[in-house]
């Protein structure tokens, strides 16, 4: 009999990716046993309006799933339990309440932290925002005339620049690039983002750097390397995100900006990893990456669960990123995996409108693109996109990793 | 009477529905989402197009 057989499946990380795998296991026919673990006590909910609706109301969570959906699934719900360590041998993940569970498969979703530079010190008045609770933290410091300054402009520090904003917020936003977004779009769209950000009132600086967070019994501002000095009642630290790994420190898998998985998403026989913790070989961008969207939470949940359920795998998994924010009143969709070498190319529109379809080109190929208030071509676009690509991998042929 | 419950205002055209069933669902000129035949794949494919909608627009009504 083959260690763990009998036992559940577990899933460790109750948040979309984790929920995302469980409602597929089911709806792929697999009938057994299922454990979903969770450090957070609340249901599994949504992240992306933590930062957009939840972030001006009072409201509670957005829940994956409902209630009554929730209990069809006859899962095993340890929610406020955070693992702790993984037994390959035994087929065992440690629990922090001094449990252990075998498990015939294990699917890690345990998602991604925020990143924070302890050097800079963290008085109260620092906040982070990952949870729902880090939410109702922030939220609740967001008052007409409040003084928010924000580390960090990619797409959390400029969505909750927008929001603080729109609650009569004073905002001011520090970024080491050259303007918010950079990172993820690349330098060619510097002007429209530092605009869209100037325009609502934000009182942005690029390319500084943080000396320090002042303050002892509360928050007083922010020190630049430079010497100057941003006075605030709340800071808001987000500065990207790094991957939920160190429960899994000595565990003999291989960690490198994520789990290391293979075009199968597994790390180890009968281990798998998926979302924002999973480092694989994407066959359709022909590189390998850690992809910390939304979407990709849920379609590697998918391709998880069939190859658990059926207990063949698929091909290899591989899909074209997709990414969107609301900010200042625009929608931003990025698809692909933009670098800042690649050529970019506008479509439709215009900057100057702040309404284009752009793509980026690589070696010749499109590689992916952008969209600002444009869904509708952007939509198009993505579908030929994603045509292209799977033909041009089919090409290729298989095996390729 | 359809299974699939629409909320246009929720809709954002972003497409995932589309992407993953396209026998299912098509984006129209409007921008929003249009059912051609909820039929035309199988109930799991139909659950993971409905679930993958980033506006939480889409409803397998049960």
């Amino acid at each position: 009999m083959t260690r763990g057989a009998g036992s559940p499946v577990v899933v460790v990380g109750a948040s979309l990716a984790g929920i995302r795998v469980v409602q597929s296991l089911r709806d792929h026919g697999y009938a057994g046993p299922i454990v979903l673990v969770g450090a957070e006590s609340e249901l599994p909910y949504d992240r992306p309006p933590l930062s957009k609706a939840l972030m001006r109301s009072d409201a509670g969570p957005e829940y994956l799933v409902r209630e009554d959906a929730l209990a069809k699934l006859d899962i095993d719900l340890l929610l406020g339990v955070r693992a702790t360590g993984l037994d390959l041998a035994l087929k065992q993940v440690a629990l922090d309440n001094g449990g252990r569970i075998t498990y015939s498969s294990l699917v890690i979703a345990t998602g991604s932290v925020p990143c924070s530079i302890p050097e800079w010190g963290s008085p109260p008045g620092v906040h982070y925002l990952r949870t729902f609770e880090d939410c109702v933290d922030l939220r609740g410091e967001l008052t007409p005339g409040a003084r928010l300054v924000i580390i960090g402009a990619g797409f959390i520090g400029a969505e909750i620049a927008s929001t603080a904003r729109g609650l009569g917020v004073e905002v001011t936003v520090l970024d080491n690039t050259r303007a918010p977004l950079t990172r993820a779009i690349g330098p060619f769209f510097a002007e429209t983002t530092e605009a869209i950000h100037r325009d609502a009132g934000v009182d942005l600086y690029n390319e500084v750097s943080v000396a320090g967070i002042e303050g002892e019994d509360r928050v007083r501002g922010v020190r630049l390397v430079d010497g100057r000095f941003m006075p605030a009642d709340a800071v808001l630290v987000c500065i990207g995100a790094r991957p939920a790994v160190d429960w899994l420190h000595g565990s003999g898998l291989s960690l490198d900006d994520g789990v290391v998985c293979d075009a199968d998403l597994s790390a180890a026989p009968d281990v798998y990893a998926i979302g924002d913790v999973c480092n694989y070989p994407n066959s359709l961008l022909g590189e390998r990456m850690r992809v910390e969207h939304w979407s990709n939470a849920g379609e590697q949940a998918t391709y998880v669960a069939k190859s658990i359920a059926s207990g063949a795998t698929g091909g290899g998994f591989g899909s074209l990123p997709f990414v969107w924010s609301e900010q200042f009143g625009y929608k931003i969709e990025v698809v692909g995996r933009p670098r800042h070498s690649d050529t970019v190319r506008l479509i439709e529109g215009s900057l100057q409108e702040r309404r284009f379809l752009a793509v980026y080109e690589r070696d010749g190929r499109e590689v992916g693109a952008i969209a600002f208030n444009a869904a509708s071509s952007m939509f198009r676009l993505r579908r030929r996109l994603l045509a292209e690509l799977t033909a041009a991998h089919s090409l290729e042929g298989t095996g390729k990793k | 009477m359809s299974r699939i419950r629409i909320d246009l205002e929720k809709c954002q055209g972003y497409g995932n529905c589309v992407m993953a069933a396209p026998e299912v669902f098509d984006i129209s000129d409007h921008g929003k989402v249009v059912v051609l035949d909820e039929n035309a794949v199988d109930d799991a494919t139909l659950r993971l197009a409905i679930r993958e909608c980033p506006a939480h627009a889409l409803e397998l009504l049960e």
